[in-house]
This record gives C-alpha cells, sequence and structure tokens, in this order.
C-alpha cells in the first residue's frame, strides 16, 4: 500500500530540490559577479513551490491507486491553500 | 553579497536544516532572530528568508522520509488542511491579540507537551489483524529494520487541535512542528518517528503559502535566502541521516529539551529581553 504515493511524491520533492539548489546556486555565483538575480529569483521561486507540486503528485498518485477518499482529501487542500494564498494577496 | 556573509547563512541554515529534519520542526526560532540580530535583516525581510529556509528544510528532509514511508503523505495532507485553515483564521486574530499573550501561551503549551512527552511512554495502538481502516498505516523503523503498523487515534480531535496548532503558529510565527509533534504523538498515538518525519512534510507545505506571498510582494532578499535554503538542504540531509539512526525513546527525550529550550527563547523574547 502506498508505495507509488511514496515514491511520486518523494521524487517530485527531490527533482524540485536538487533543481532549484543548482539554480540558486548558479544566480548566487551570477550575482556576486555583478549579474542580475533574475537567475536567482527562478531558483527561489521553484524551491518555494515544490511542496504545493507534491501535493498535486500525491493527488496523481492517489486518482491513480483509486484511493477516491484520500484523493478527496488532496482536492480538498489544494484548494484551501490556493485560498489562502489569494486571501493573503 | 560578501563571501563571509554567505558562509554565516549557510553555516545557520545548516544547522536549523539539521535539527529540523531530526525533530520535524522547522526552525524559524533559529532564523529569525539570527537574521534580525546577527544579519541586520527588516523583521519582515527576516520571516520571509525563514520561511524560504524551512521550505528547503523540509522538501530536503522529506525527499528521504516520504520515500522510506516514514512521512506519512496521507495524514500530511488531512492534518494540513485544518493546520492552513487555523494558520488563515491565526493571521486576522493577531492584529487583535497582543504579542506578549500570543508568546506566553505558545510556550505555556510547549511546556506542557515536553513534559509529557518525557512521563507518556510510546504508546501506539496496532490495529486489528486483517482490519484495513482508513487510519492503520505501517513503515520500517530505519533503525531496528522493525516493522512498525499503527492506527491513527482520535482523528477528529486531532484535526481541531491541528487549527488551534495553525493559528498560533501563524500568530506567533514560531511553533509549526512544537505543536504538531506532541499532538501527534500524544494525542493520536503515531509513534514518534512517524509523527516527526510526518510533521516535516507538513511544515514546508504551510510555510509554502507563506513564502510565495513573499516572494510575490516582493519583499524576499534573494541572495540570503538562496544561501539560508542552500545551507538548510545540506543540514537537512544530515538531520535524516541522524534520524534514522536515532532510537525513538532517546528521541522522544532529546525533543522535551529542545521543548524546553524554545520555550525559554520565546519567554524571554515576550519579555522584551532578546
Amino acid at each position: 500500500m502506498s508505495e507509488m504515493l511514496n515514491r511520486s511524491t518523494a521524487l517530485m520533492l527531490r527533482a524540485g530540490i536538487v533543481v532549484s539548489i543548482v539554480i540558486m546556486a548558479i544566480g548566487l555565483a551570477v550575482q556576486m559577479t555583478g549579474g542580475d538575480d533574475t537567475i536567482l529569483y527562478i531558483g527561489v521561486l521553484i524551491l518555494i513551490v515544490s511542496p504545493f507540486l507534491g501535493i498535486i503528485v500525491s493527488l496523481c498518485a492517489l486518482l491513480y491507486e483509486r484511493d477516491y477518499r484520500w484523493a478527496a482529501v488532496a482536492v480538498v487542500l489544494l484548494a484551501i491553500t490556493t485560498g489562502g494564498i489569494l486571501f493573503a494577496m | 553579497m560578501d563571501p563571509v556573509i554567505l558562509i554565516g547563512l549557510l553555516v545557520m541554515g545548516a544547522g536549523a536544516g539539521l535539527l529540523g529534519a531530526v525533530f520535524g520542526l522547522g526552525g524559524g526560532i533559529i532564523y529569525v532572530p539570527l537574521l534580525m540580530l546577527l544579519f541586520g535583516q527588516s523583521p519582515n525581510e527576516a520571516v520571509a528568508v525563514s520561511l524560504i529556509g524551512i521550505v528547503a528544510g523540509s522538501v530536503g528532509a522529506s525527499t528521504v522520509f516520504v520515500d522510506k514511508g516514514l512521512s506519512n503523505v496521507r495524514l500530511d495532507l488531512l492534518l494540513e488542511i485544518t493546520t492552513a485553515l487555523g494558520a488563515i483564521v491565526g493571521a486576522v486574530v493577531a492584529t487583535l491579540l497582543e504579542d506578549w499573550i500570543l508568546m506566553v501561551l505558545f510556550s505555556i503549551i510547549v511546556i506542557y507537551s515536553a513534559i509529557r512527552m518525557v512521563l507518556n511512554p510510546e504508546k501506539t495502538i496496532k490495529p486489528a489483524d486483517g482490519a484495513e481502516g482508513p487510519f492503520a498505516f505501517e513503515y520500517t523503523d530505519p533503525q531496528k529494520g522493525e516493522h512498525i503498523e499503527y492506527e491513527v487515534q482520535n482523528v477528529k480531535g486531532g484535526m481541531a487541535l491541528c487549527t488551534a496548532a495553525g493559528m498560533i503558529s501563524s500568530m506567533t510565527g514560531v511553533g509549526g512542528g512544537a505543536i504538531k509533534v506532541p499532538l501527534m504523538n500524544i494525542y493520536m498515538h503515531i509513534p514518534i518517528k512517524a509523527a516527526s518525519a510526518t510533521s516535516s512534510y507538513m511544515i514546508g507545505i504551510t510555510a509554502f503559502s507563506g513564502a510565495i506571498t513573499y516572494l510575490l510582494a516582493g519583499v524576499v532578499p534573494l541572495d540570503y535566502a538562496a544561501g539560508v535554503a542552500i545551507g538548510a538542504f545540506l543540514g537537512s540531509l544530515a538531520g535524516t541521516a541522524i534520524a534514522r539512526k536515532l532510537n525513538a525513546g532517546h528521541l522522544k527525550k532529546y525533543f522535551s529539551v529542545v521543548l524546553f529550550a524554545m520555550a525559554i527563547v520565546v519567554l524571554l523574547q515576550a519579555g522584551g529581553i532578546i
């Protein structure tokens, strides 16, 4: 049970953190040598959205496993998280 | 940015990321005061950088904890719903209450949790044989290679208390994990290792909402955020290695020491001493 859910969610998080850390490191080097911080911004953005992308991947995995009860939980969480951000802005 | 500052940020991030991964905490209590006192950031900038450090530590730790099944993704999703709702309500209520009242309230809860964690032995409920209830879960403890089954208790009460935890942490800016780990362990009877690993992931989801708001508002010092995030990621990987070797009883004892320390720091802040 849950093998696929855990594997796919962890894979998404791993991809997010590795890509963002590499881009942030490049961005820091660029900025410290006098460049602008566009690359840095992209790296930070990818890092921040990783947990949110993790929830979306979990939702897909739960749908694939036909675990509709928990998939509904994921949908509610996505809705509340998105609503919270819109509320804060 | 000065290389010395970068090294400082990396070290701070690594320390907080390591502690965060071992105990399922975010590290806001370390980041915010240090960023303000040592690195001269404004309170707003410090909170923004702290949230990004928390996301990095959480995601770093979760790559391991989720993959190994220590972090319970289903519970993450469920408990995060009420935590997020609480955080939204908390953001509104915080404007009506004095800061020191919230901080004292937080300290009382944390000290109570610390005492309970020392006194209460680990108690998990094994699911009845063959029962496939929605709240029966399992994982393999990497320290002993032992297969552990547990059935989560008091789910509704736990969800309700997570609302309170979300409120208090969004009002005080600290304490997502400090409140939720004892809550999951003592009240919902989730084994301490699963509770802290589950909290590790939840914290990142909670911090995501705040961090993205700050980023879109353009108030994040990006170089500071990147320095802290890289440090926190490296620290979190070291933390997961330590967490896997620790035995559950020791983890609970160390956790209560960390809780007492957090309560003292927050009380000192409430009294205006730091």
